[in-house]
């Protein structure tokens, strides 16, 4: 797969980029009303809002990484944040997946 | 590695390898989004980031050797052709190893030989930029080789490609004299 292969979708008058490329363990959903809801504070309730934050920030890295790879003529400083964001998206991984775990 | 005696040799240089710094973070980044695996695109976000300030430092220090701040230079053609072709690298096996074990280890080299060639008091700046870059990619190979073990991630197309990055003596382009 080419990151050009990652296609587009429009919601009402916004046009959107198709999800990145996921594990397939993951039940990937585009809406929030898509997910799964326990509506309460649960353990299991708790386990599924720090995953979907998880997936957030695992979404955040490719967006960020997209921005690099498609804008090479972009002002250096703003693909040097965005490099900086998907640094900082990553960090935000890891420090998430250790809660779902504990 | 012939020794490196002039401004504008030391530019071109420091400018080449900037352009590979770019590469490598445009490449990584290219790949995040097609790659599935969670802990390969955690590795990669990071490593995105160090080739960011691998190419700021080498861009301003092209500033300070008489070209533009930022400022790239594309290596000879052979080596282009060489990065094009591992842009299309495919599975996740397959682009780790040939990046991080085919492609790294001869920009660690090249950086080393810049090193040994050149003044050590009047390109002292250069010389910095590279070896923090150095440190960065020695421990990103070790990120890498991690990640494999973790995933099972098994590949042979490493060595071919370290073959044809060796392959190319000079990476530079001749500067071109009006007549």
């Amino acid at each position: 797969m080419n990151i050009e292969e990652i296609g587009f979708y429009k919601v009402a008058e916004f046009i959107l980029r198709e999800p990145p490329a996921r594990d397939e363990c993951f039940k990937v959903v585009s809406r929030d009303a898509d997910a799964h809801e326990y509506g309460n504070f649960s353990e299991i309730a708790r386990r599924e809002m720090i995953h979907r934050h998880m997936a957030n920030e695992m979404t955040s890295v490719d967006m960020a990484a997209v921005c690099v790879a498609e804008f090479p003529d972009a002002p250096w400083g703003l693909r040097m944040e965005l490099a900086r964001q998907a640094w900082e998206e990553s960090r935000h991984v890891p420090a998430l997946y250790r809660r779902v775990k504990e | 590695m012939r020794m490196i005696t002039t401004v504008s040799e030391r530019g071109r240089s420091v400018a080449t390898f900037r352009y590979i710094c770019v590469w490598m973070m445009e490449t990584i980044a290219r790949w995040t989004p097609i790659t599935p695996e969670m802990e390969a695109k955690v590795m990669m976000g990071r490593h995105i980031w160090e080739y960011a300030q691998m190419a700021d430092a080498l861009g301003k220090r092209t500033f300070e050797l008489r070209l533009p701040e930022q400022h790239s230079i594309a290596p000879v053609a052979a080596y282009e052709a060489f990065l094009k072709d591992i842009v299309k690298t495919s599975s996740t096996a397959d682009k780790i190893a040939i990046f991080y074990d085919g492609v790294v280890p001869g920009i660690i080299a090249r950086f080393k030989a810049y090193i040994a060639a050149t003044d050590e008091i009047l390109d002292e700046p250069s010389i910095v930029a590279l070896q923090r870059a150095i440190v960065d990619l020695e421990r990103q190979r070790i990120d890498a080789a991690q990640l494999q073990r973790e995933l099972k991630l098994s590949s042979g197309v490493a060595p071919a490609a370290a073959e044809r990055e060796k392959s190319i003596p000079e990476i530079v382009t001749v500067e071109k004299v009006a007549a």
